[in-house]
């Protein structure tokens, strides 16, 4: 079953007097337990694909349905309220909140959805022991490696358990070490738990791991491969 | 919330450094604010409560057409009922009886327009005033050729003659005024005996008055001889009256040492023709002009001070119950007085505005680095579900948090410069100390207490802080995700 489909997607940035085509006319559809990769050279339209994707941006032209829901016709709070419930983030520069400790970061959108007290601890634990981070517990990001905030980062975006997460370069800043780690991490959690994994990327390594590779030039797509 | 609060606590303490200078120039505004506002108020409001409670008093019961026409023939009866009544009440600490009017006074062939004041020989704290002011010493001729005689060096002989035909309260108001070297000191006993005039308050005894110097000199009286008094009485009955004096009054304002008339009140009473007599003379009613009352309820800039006067006014109308009567206090009897008061107060509160203006701008430039450096910060957080709204909050709970460490730190460190300040008031040396005695006004400069303009600072900063944050909230409204 199809749990993102996108339809004639296009993406026109204005800038200055300049018409940018960022993305143009993409068709596609993901299922759920896809461990997908898109790949192609700066400017292909990969990290617009995404923004896309996650409700981060709006489309110029086109559909994205989600389980069903026209992303198109979410707006404001509603817009942010569906994104938290269904789609997790992983950003190539981690992002987590300085001040919280790992735990308080994966916590905090849990706590943004509702979620009682004793559930969160025991989730965030539970998210965090499975990232290989049950020690870290409560270190700040800056007490942690690029990779171990990566992972912190893993686990925050599936706190609010997504149908699927994003993940935007999400080993660009990490070395072999913490790459394969948390690749690993994000196969095993795809692989025994069905969550279904869409990175946008160009590391040679995190394509390697992907089942599905869907490789954009000027803003289309030119291969959709699945192994 | 608690959580939103934890996050906000934190968020400040991210740049220490920021945090620390914003909340120092709070700390600042704060602390000079109130130490301003503490010492200008507490200091106008002794001058004021001391000479409202030395002159008009707190308030005054007068007949309900007195104020428009302040003459006798708008007196009130000032009956034993009222004096019980006025007893009873606890907010009240004195109350007198007071009547005057104006006068010809006259000797011989000379006469000069006087004011007659009634006095009510029960009121000690206002008689203690005017027995201070009582002249004991002058100067004469007689006196200077006196001490001529009496080896004393030349140069103190000239002093004391550039002296002659003056009059001084006491000692320490002649010493001032001979301003008399080191080695002189030794002579001024002998200067005080020689030059000694005996001055003596008046008593319900005898017809004696007492009158201001000024007008001693001008009707060329002098203590021991006899004034007339001719005026208009109670309901266009004749005054008329002739007293022998018995002292001669020194007070700062030369109106009314050219002016003055002190006699009991009963004396001026008989004097204007005010009482009424019903059926036989037992029940004779004595007429007053007003009473005159001062109350636990001292006369202050605060605010608040006067809804308290406006409550004891009520309390006092009600338990007289008497329609023909009103209760004036004392913002009313002394306009002038309030308006002059009010500027004043006024300047420090253009000061206090300067000073949180100028706080106002440093909080302003540190929510503008904070919105700027997290700017992305504020885009992942509304990716990941945070409402605007929320992060809005956080930001809000922050310039909170921000200024209440600023409010409350200043706030503490003026605790005990206040407390010591207005237990242990500052006093005035010198002339300004002689001037203030002078008008019956305590010369010291009291801090106001801690009062509730501890929290008008606290809320004009958190009102400035309201202001600013506005500028964040519409920032965060408009951020974008990327």
């Amino acid at each position: 079953m199809d749990i993102i489909t996108v339809k004639n997607l296009h993406k026109i940035y204005k800038e200055a007097e300049i018409e940018v085509h960022a993305v143009r006319g993409i068709d596609l559809s993901f299922k759920q337990g896809e461990f997908s990769a898109i790949v192609g050279p700066s400017g292909s339209g990969k990290t617009t694909f995404l923004n896309l994707l996650g409700g981060l941006d709006t489309a110029s032209e086109g559909e994205i349905l989600i389980d069903g829901t026209d992303m198109e016709a979410l707006r404001g709070s509603k817009l942010i309220d569906f994104r938290m419930k269904n789609i997790g983030f992983v950003f190539q520069a981690y992002n987590l909140i300085p001040v919280l400790t790992a735990k308080e970061n994966v916590e905090f959108i849990m706590h943004l959805q509702g979620t009682s007290k004793a559930e969160r601890t025991k989730r965030s634990t539970e998210l965090l022991t499975a990232v290989g981070l049950g020690e870290r517990l409560n270190s700040r990001p800056g007490k942690l490696s690029g990779g171990q905030q990566q992972r912190v980062a893993v686990a925050r975006a599936l706190a609010s358990k997504p149908k699927f997460i994003l993940a935007d370069e999400p080993t660009a800043n990490l070395d072999s070490e913490s790459t394969a780690n948390l690749l690993n991490i994000m196969e095993r959690l795809n692989k025994e738990e069905n969550i279904t994994f869409i990175f946008s990327t160009h590391d040679a390594r995190v394509v390697k791991k992907a089942r599905r590779i869907i490789t954009l030039e000027d803003g289309k797509i030119l291969k959709d491969e699945v192994k | 919330m608690n959580e939103y609060i934890k996050l906000a606590w934190r968020n400040i303490w991210r740049n220490r450094r920021r945090t620390m200078i914003t909340s120092a120039s709070i700390f600042f505004a704060i602390f000079f604010s109130i130490i301003l506002h503490s010492f200008q108020t507490g200091a106008w409001s002794n001058f004021l409560d001391n000479l409202v409670s030395n002159y008009s008093g707190h308030m005054q019961i007068q007949n309900k057409d007195y104020f428009k026409n302040q003459t006798i023939n708008f007196s009130m009866p000032y009956t034993n009922e009222l004096h019980e009544t006025l007893n009873t009440i606890d907010e009240i600490t004195s109350f007198s009886p007071v009547i005057q009017c104006g006068g010809l006074a006259s000797s011989g062939e000379i006469s000069k327009i006087g004011i007659v004041f009634g006095v009510d020989l029960n009121d000690e704290i206002s008689n203690a005033y005017v027995d201070s002011c009582l002249i004991n010493i002058f100067i004469s001729e007689q006196v200077v050729n006196e001490l001529k005689n009496r080896n004393i060096p030349n140069e103190l002989i000239e002093k004391i003659n550039n002296l002659n035909k003056k009059y001084y309260k006491n000692k320490d108001d002649l010493k001032l005024n001979l301003k008399l070297a080191e080695e002189e000191m030794s002579f001024l006993d002998l200067i005080a005996e020689t030059a000694f005039l005996k001055s003596e308050f008046i008593s319900k005894k005898d017809n004696g008055v007492n009158i201001g110097f000024e007008l001693a000199k001008y009707l060329e009286l002098e203590i021991g001889d006899s004034i007339i008094i001719l005026g208009q009485g109670y309901h266009g009955a004749t005054a008329a009256g002739k007293y022998r004096i018995k002292g001669l009054l020194k007070f700062p304002a030369f109106e009314f040492n050219n002016s003055v008339i002190y006699m009991p009140i009963k004396t001026a009473q008989i004097l204007q023709s005010a009482y009424v007599v019903s059926g036989n003379l037992q029940d004779t009613t004595f007429l007053v002009n007003y009473v005159r009352i001062n109350t636990n309820n001292p006369a202050s800039l605060d605010k608040r001070s006067e809804s308290r006067t406006l409550k004891i006014k009520d309390k006092v109308e009600k338990l007289i119950a008497n329609k023909e009567l009103d209760v004036v206090y004392w913002q009313k009897i002394n306009p002038e007085m309030t308006q002059l008061a009010g500027s004043k107060q006024g300047s420090s509160k253009i000061i206090s505005f300067m000073l949180y203006l100028i706080i106002g701008f440093g909080i302003f430039g540190t929510v503008l680095m904070m919105i700027a450096e997290r700017k992305r910060e504020f885009g992942i957080m509304i990716a990941i579900g945070m409402k605007k709204g929320k992060l809005a909050i956080i930001v809000i709970l922050e310039m909170i948090l921000l200024s209440l460490l600023g409010i409350v730190s200043g706030s503490i460190a003026t605790l005990p410069i206040v407390l010591i300040g207005h237990y242990f008031p500052l006093k005035y040396s010198g002339g300004a100390a002689e001037m203030l005695e002078n008008l019956n006004v305590e010369a010291t400069v009291p801090f106001q207490n801690v009062d509730f303009y501890y929290l008008e600072q606290a809320f004009t900063v958190l009102f400035i802080v309201a202001l600013v944050i506005i500028y964040p909230v519409i920032k965060i409204i408009r951020t974008k995700v990327i």
